[in-house]
């Protein structure tokens, strides 16, 4: 496991570089930020200034050196927008968004596993039907339609709930649900899919010929089966959230991360931005790594296959 | 000749079929409905709507739905243009399959195909494959747009572009995951050892077992995708106006969600809708290409409950293939077993067992009236072909039938008490010390992801309650009982790490773990080797004689049952068409059947063949022929058979027959 | 088969560890974002959100909307005043000022004034601040907005005294002087402040990052004590959510709503500076023909503009009433498709090609609908004849093509959605950027109307209102460079609780002291 562990960390450094470079080189095809922090009527020469100031005149190529260099002293530079450290600005985001998507895919996998095997538990029954449909619909409602419909409904007309902000457990409960719908409505897809097969195995009926129970069937026998495609295409939604909620986090001023990414593409905020996606990036391989190592947990041919 | 040589059904007899299962679907039939719907939209639409989409009127906007009085156009309300939603909704639905489909597709193809290659090949390919979809993941997906809007024009094509690349790591992962599974399963490393090519066994073994869970995954990315495109017009990079898509909707009637709920609601329930109907036949069509799961169509769950208060009713089922009516059938049926066979000493007793199973084309009889008994120490071998239900038979003994089949009368009793009367909990509480069972295939019986000791352990976690830690010293014991060498530190090993003859002796401690009355062993040595197959049959004769446990064999080896049963019951398209002892049985066969098993074998090599020459093939269990079900492939057929079913009665010396000839065989 | 796998432990127990991992994850990232956001505080505080956070409360940044709204007359002011709604200069910091020359001033400051930190105001702190705002490497925003070209110098006479000379003569200088914040000597003056110390009613509390702001009633403060003791700041991007807060008593004020964000009788609509426009590139055919841009204005439904897609009024010029130079007479371009049609085909048949596809650069979020509202001018131009296309950028995108120098390449000929909003009440700044051919924002300008206006910025008072309304007027009528559409209509939600009436500058500047309360 430890070695899985260290080689995963050696093979997801060149990648990390690749997104870097990617992000630095690209953002800077967006435009010169000058014309967004200068006055409209700045002179060339305060923007030969600006540009001189914030280092944005030396040669692309010295650029990236120049950033290589300050981010292995873990300088990741000064936000245009804020003149604060960006690495200020990510890190406080950061955990905002993490323990919304922690919470989010927590209650999402939990609520899909206990809804794809009652609806796999007898495939083609009504019980099914309805999951399924009800699933693939709460797959594909729009987020920010459920997140506004949520806050006129639960907020303005009934007033069980705040409408945003992040102040008590109450405010919890629109973003969260909000996120969790999506995510979930796929993984009940998937496991159920997964559980129908893994239903049918040979090894089920033989769990059942010991007189196992219902439920030490479903859960210890065939969950685990099932598990593989289930945890893949959770950790891809997972990922999806921690690079962001960017809907829900604007619609309820969730300060997190998604939004500050969106606001430093659209206000050309370089530092903040590379400083964020180098952490979500971390985040993304550091999340990879927890799949797979689940994957080699739940899986032994996984861990032999690892260990070889 | 087991198999009828049917010829390959042409390409359009499949399609004919498939509309067949998608027209027997409602829930599918609407989906396909729908979806049909919205490609005759996107064809038609502009056609129907003209410039009816673009026409704006400023002086009278936001008009609400569902008023009929400017036209069928307005029917959905019109927007903050005063252009009609409906009219939009129509024109748009080309424009928004444009990007999705295109979008969907491209990244389906692209990332599975990749998929497939990394988790098939393992190694650095994977490595590298998964690092790249590590780093399209961390990508910010709205940089990488408005990079696009500045250095490209936003056009169609540039919309594709981003949504495939973003999506393109989803497919990856998934297809990576589950083609590596797969590789880890035998099947793929040996077409390997055939010397198959890469993208052969990709094609032939990987894709169908991967697309499934694709295909789930992209029909949900459809909405995904369309609403993507909507927020990127958001940035403008999207459909660019007077062109208009759902996701363009959406995006102009969100800001109205309040004031005007309709401008966004109507193109979204569009993408829902369509998505839902994509994921709906999505999951029927994994359920029609998917073999083991085809058998489910159809079927209704009204009999679940029915089936845990059976028992008392013995009426088979009406309105099927076999329901003429059989004045031979009446008290005997039921009672088919001469009357010294049921003595005090049987443990099983099965009596009058009959067995449906649920298709489209309505319930088909695969077991009926069956019956035999065992005796404590005594192995009875179940004989037939494959087909001919005796597995069926025991399943519904040891209570495992699929979903699908439902025990619809007799009585299965254990020691007296019949099982069939039994709740859920009170069988599952004899499941093990009163009826076991050993599987035929070891390796898919055996659990893969549990250790062979929590296995074999399960048994006494569940029937005694004890600790995991006495229950695993319980395991290694039966490990050892069984033959296993190293028990104690091979109990933590993994069933992928034992060999063929190896898993059946865990498969056969399993079920022997709690003594149990009854064994029923379905065809347990067919996948092993000669030598194997001898040692495995012995280890079941030893506790036999050890735990005195009655033995059902089910095989289709004469040599089999011939050196290990006490007494054999020949079963024939569902019904035991003879039993008795099996010296007697293997020696003066009663029943045309018998003979011609008998005499498709050559005496002396019994052992290890395969009942093969009967002329033409067992009846298909939904077409089984009035009368005998024999008669069309019996020498001895008359007129009687064709009209009259036979009855199993008594020919004497503990032996019966379902023949209306059985005497005279007896006697001859 | 019998690999040798380093396999240990019994399976069923395995997937504890990634629980209780997960369970880990989720308490380390601990609770910091619960209980951290104090909006409400009792009805002395009062409750206000906004569209988003300001980036920072630098004083010399205020003439950014974001930071202005919530720094200028709350946290720190200026020496004087522009009264929004009549356009007049009060006194603030300084109690009177007059003009000694041409180029210089004298102004006399207010006694008695405390900064939040307790020092005293002086001619010295006020000196301080003109040179930091103007004169520094900070490259303030009001620097590059206020004071394009103008050098100047303050120097403290006395105490009280503040003298201030401009290189050139400027009739205006007191009013570009409401623009600068003032702040007391010990602040930086190499660089920005985010958190500044003023003399302003209230003072910073807490500043909780992309959560909340809190200010603090200042009890030092030199005015009438303003009703609220306390102002917390929230920021919401969703305008609906805005409204919603409001109508869910979460803020007492939530600005800049559109129509449709549902505040219902809540809302409360205002005029604003803002003036929505269309800037035509008449350097490139077929725009260089006057006929095209006049048929361009008539093509444009204003009205239908105001009833379905913003809220506002029709207007034919950048200026909105109350601004020094607006031109009362000035109407706005009637809708007449017919004569549109008319002016294009005349040109076509004079050889222009107007065939050549013209481009719309628009602006998302420029204004509510911003893409709805280009739909309806494409829509108009289509039918007078024109070839249109929209291409909707982000704002750095769009600001290359707002500002000189123009992007290379060929774009052909471009409309450009754009907003000008003159916060200094003075046509000064509008005219010269906007209309002057070698004006930052001007993509085409004659030699003519360059000439009147440099006149007119240089004339004082009602010479200077009448030279700056002739321009106006020679634009429209002779230069037709723009299609002037609407004057925007602010739109901002009250609760019950407060009494509060917006100005035209309530975007800018929002006066917490002028907000009341109700009972």
């Amino acid at each position: 496991m430890l070695t899985l562990l260290r080689r995963r960390a050696v093979s997801s450094v060149v990648p990390l570089l690749v997104v870097v470079l990617g992000v630095f080189f690209l953002a800077r095809l967006t435009g010169d930020p000058a014309n967004l922090y200068l006055p409209l009527s700045a002179t060339p020469e305060m923007r030969a200034e600006f540009a001189a100031r914030n280092g944005l005149d030396d040669p692309l190529i010295s650029q990236f050196g120049d950033y290589l260099g300050q981010v292995a002293h873990l300088d990741f530079g000064e936000s245009l927008r804020t003149a604060q450290p960006a690495a200020e600005a990510v890190l406080r985001a950061f955990p905002a968004t993490l323990q919304l998507a922690g919470w989010t895919m927590l209650l999402a996998i939990v609520g899909a596993v206990v809804i794809g095997s009652l609806a796999a538990y007898r495939p083609n029954s009504a019980t099914d039907r309805i999951a399924s449909f009800l699933s693939s619909t709460a797959a594909s409602v729009p987020d920010f339609w459920i997140a506004i419909m949520g806050v006129l409904v639960f907020a303005v007309t009934l007033g069980w709930l705040p409408t945003s902000g992040t102040s008590g457990a109450a405010a919890w409960v629109l973003p969260v649900v909000t996120l969790l719908i999506r995510p979930f409505g796929v993984l009940v897809q998937v496991v159920r899919g997964a559980m129908v097969s893994a239903l049918s195995a040979p090894y089920v009926k033989v769990a059942r010929a010991k007189g196992a129970s219902e439920l030490r069937v479903v859960f210890g026998h065939a969950l685990r089966n099932a598990a593989a495609p289930a945890l893949t295409v959770a950790g891809d939604l997972a990922v999806g959230l921690v690079n962001g909620a960017v809907v829900v986090e604007t619609i309820f001023g969730w300060p997190g991360i998604g939004k500050l990414m969106i606001d430093s593409v659209l206000q050309r905020d370089f530092a903040v931005l590379q400083a964020a996606v180098l952490l979500t990036a971390l985040a993304i391989f550091a999340l990879n790594i927890l799949v797979d190592l689940c994957h080699a947990l739940l899986d032994p041919r996984v861990r032999q296959r690892a260990a070889a | 000749m087991l198999q009828k040589a049917t010829s390959e059904p042409g390409s359009t007899t499949v399609r004919r079929r498939w509309f067949a299962l998608l027209l027997r679907d409602r829930f599918a039939c609407a989906a396909a409905l729908v979806l049909v719907l919205v490609a005759l939209c996107a064809v038609l639409g502009p056609l129907l709507a003209g410039d009816l989409a673009t026409r704006q009127n400023l002086r009278a906007p936001g008009r609400p739905p569902f008023g009929l009085d400017h036209g069928w156009a307005f029917v959905l309300g019109s927007d903050s243009l005063g252009r009609p939603v409906a009219a939009r909704l129509l024109t748009a639905a080309g424009t928004t399959l444009a990007v999705a489909v295109p979008a969907v597709l491209c990244s389906l193809v692209i990332g599975s195909v990749w998929g497939m290659w990394a988790g098939y090949h393992g190694g650095w390919r994977e490595n590298v494959s998964l690092r790249v979809a590590d780093v399209i993941l961390s990508f910010p997906s709205l940089l990488l747009a408005v990079v696009v809007l500045y250095v490209f024009s936003p056009s169609a094509a540039s919309i594709v572009l981003v949504l495939a690349v973003a999506r393109i790591p989803v497919y990856l992962r998934t297809a990576r995951a589950e083609a590596a599974e797969l590789r880890s399963r035998l099947f793929v490393d040996a077409a390997r050892t055939f010397g198959t090519g890469g993208w052969a066994t990709i094609r032939r073994h990987v894709a169908p077992s991967v697309l499934p869970t694709l295909l789930t995954v992209a029909a949900l990315d459809f909405c995904f995708v369309m609403l993507a495109e909507s927020s990127l017009s958001f940035l403008g990079i999207g459909i660019q106006p007077p062109d208009v898509s759902w996701g363009l909707m959406v995006a102009q009637g969100r800001q109205e969600l309040q004031s005007a709920w309709w401008i966004a609601f109507f193109p979204g329930l569009a993408i829902v809708l369509t998505t839902v109907s994509a994921t709906v036949l999505a999951s029927w069509a994994r359920m029609t290409t998917d073999p083991g799961q085809r058998w489910r169509e159809g079927v209704r769950h009204s009999g679940w409950r029915a089936r845990r208060s059976r028992g008392t009713s013995t009426e088979p089922a009406p309105g099927s293939a076999v329901s003429e009516p059989d004045p031979t059938t009446a008290p005997g049926g039921s009672r088919p077993l001469s009357p010294e066979q049921t003595t005090a000493a049987d443990v099983l007793v099965v009596d009058g067992l009959s067995v449906d199973v649920h298709t489209p084309a309505g319930p088909v009889h695969v077991v009926r009236r069956v019956g035999f008994s065992v005796r404590s120490g005594e192995t009875l071998a179940l004989l037939g072909e494959s087909g001919c239900g005796k597995s069926m038979t025991a399943h519904a003994v040891a209570g495992l039938l699929d979903p699908v089949a439902e025990v619809v009368g007799g009585q299965v009793r254990l020691d007296g008490e019949d099982l069939l009367g039994l709740g859920p909990r009170a069988r599952r509480r004899l499941a093990g010390p009163g009826v076991a069972m050993v599987f035929q295939d070891a390796l898919s019986a055996l659990n893969p992801v549990l250790t062979v000791g929590t296995q074999l352990g399960e048994p006494f976690r569940i029937h005694e309650g004890v600790s995991r830690r006495a229950a695993k010293a319980r395991a290694v014991e039966l490990m050892e009982r069984v033959g296993i060498p190293e028990a104690r530190s091979r109990a933590d090993a993994y069933p992928h790490q034992f060999s063929g003859g190896m898993r059946q002796r865990l498969l056969i401690a399993t079920a022997v773990a709690l003594r149990p009355r009854v064994l029923i062993a379905d065809e347990p040595t067919t996948a092993l080797d000669v030598t194997v197959q001898a040692q495995i049959m012995d280890l079941l004769g030893e506790l036999r004689g050890e735990q005195r446990t009655a033995l059902v064999l089910i095989t289709h080896d004469l040599g089999l049952a011939a050196e290990h049963a006490d007494r054999v019951a020949v079963m024939y398209a569902g019904t035991v068409v003879e039993t008795g002892p099996v010296a007697e049985v293997f020696g003066k066969p009663h029943h045309p059947y018998t003979q011609g098993l008998l005499a498709s074998v050559p005496a002396e090599q019994h052992r290890g063949s395969r009942l093969m020459s009967i002329p033409g093939s067992p009846p298909d269990p939904g077409a089984v022929p009035p009368g005998c079900a024999f008669r069309t492939r019996c020498p001895m057929a008359r007129e009687r058979c064709a009209t009259h079913r036979p009855a199993l009665t008594g020919t004497g010396d503990g032996r019966a027959a379902a023949c209306h000839f059985g005497k005279e065989l007896a006697d001859a | 088969m019998n690999a040798a796998g380093a396999v240990t432990g019994s399976g069923l127990s395995r997937s504890r560890p990634i629980v209780a991992s997960l369970a880990v994850l989720l308490a380390a990232s601990g609770c910091s974002v619960a209980g951290a956001d104090p909006i409400g505080g009792g009805p002395d505080t009062l409750r206000i959100v906004l569209p988003e956070e300001p980036p920072t409360l630098e004083p010399c940044d205020a003439s950014l909307t974001a930071t202005g709204r919530v720094t200028r007359a709350n946290i720190t002011e200026a020496l004087t005043e522009r009264e929004p709604s009549t356009g007049r200069l009060e006194p603030a910091l300084a109690t009177k000022w007059t003009r000694d020359s041409a180029t210089s001033w004298t102004f006399t400051l207010r006694r008695g004034v405390t900064f939040h930190d307790g020092s005293p105001f002086t001619a010295a702190a006020a000196a301080f601040s003109v040179k930091r705002a103007t004169d520094s490497g900070i490259d303030c925003n009001v620097d590059g907005y206020i004071f394009t070209d103008s050098e100047l110098t303050a120097t403290p006479v006395d105490d009280t005294t503040l003298r201030v000379t401009t290189a050139k003569p400027d009739p205006i200088l007191p009013l570009r002087l409401s623009f600068v914040e003032i702040v007391p000597t010990s602040t930086d003056p190499d660089s920005r402040v985010r958190e500044p110390v003023g003399t302003g009613p209230y003072r910073i509390d807490k500043w909780n990052q992309g959560r909340y702001l809190r200010l603090k009633r200042f009890p030092g403060y030199w005015g009438k004590a303003p009703d609220f003791a306390a102002a917390t700041y929230v920021w919401r991007a969703e305008g609906s959510v805005r409204a919603a807060m409001v109508t869910n008593d979460e803020a007492d004020v939530a600005i800049g709503l559109a129509p449709e964000d549902g505040a219902g009788d809540r809302a409360v609509e205002f005029a604003t500076n803002e003036v929505s426009y269309l800037r035509m590139d008449a350097t490139k055919a077929p725009l260089n023909d006057i006929r095209i841009r006049q048929a361009v204005n008539y093509a444009i439904d204003r009205e239908g503009l105001v009833t379905a897609v913003f809220a506002g009024r029709p207007t034919g010029q950048l200026v909105a009433k109350g601004v020094t130079g607006h031109n009362p007479r000035l109407r706005p371009w009637p809708y007449d498709p017919e004569r549109a049609r008319k002016l294009v085909a005349e040109a076509r048949a004079d050889g222009v090609r107007t065939d050549t596809t013209l481009t719309i650069i628009g602006r998302n979020g420029i204004y509510p609908k911003a893409a709805e509202a280009m739909e309806v001018v494409q829509d108009g131009l289509i039918k007078a004849g024109l070839k249109v296309r929209i291409k909707m950028l982000d704002v750095n995108a769009w600001l290359e093509y707002l500002l000189r120098p123009f992007p290379a390449g060929d774009t052909g000929p471009t409309l450009l959605q754009a907003q000008h909003g003159n916060q200094a009440g003075d046509a000064a700044f509008t005219m010269g950027q906007i209309y002057g051919s070698k004006g930052a924002q001007s993509s085409y300008g004659t030699a003519a109307l360059d000439t009147l206006i440099e006149q007119a910025e240089l004339a004082s008072d009602g010479k200077r209102q009448k030279a700056f309304a002739d321009a106006f007027t020679y634009q429209n009528d002779k230069v037709v460079r723009d299609a002037v559409m609407a004057n925007m209509t602010g739109l901002l939600a009250l609760s019950p609780k407060v009494r509060y009436r917006p100005d035209p500058a309530t975007n800018d500047e929002m006066r917490l002291a002028d907000m009341r309360r109700a009972d």
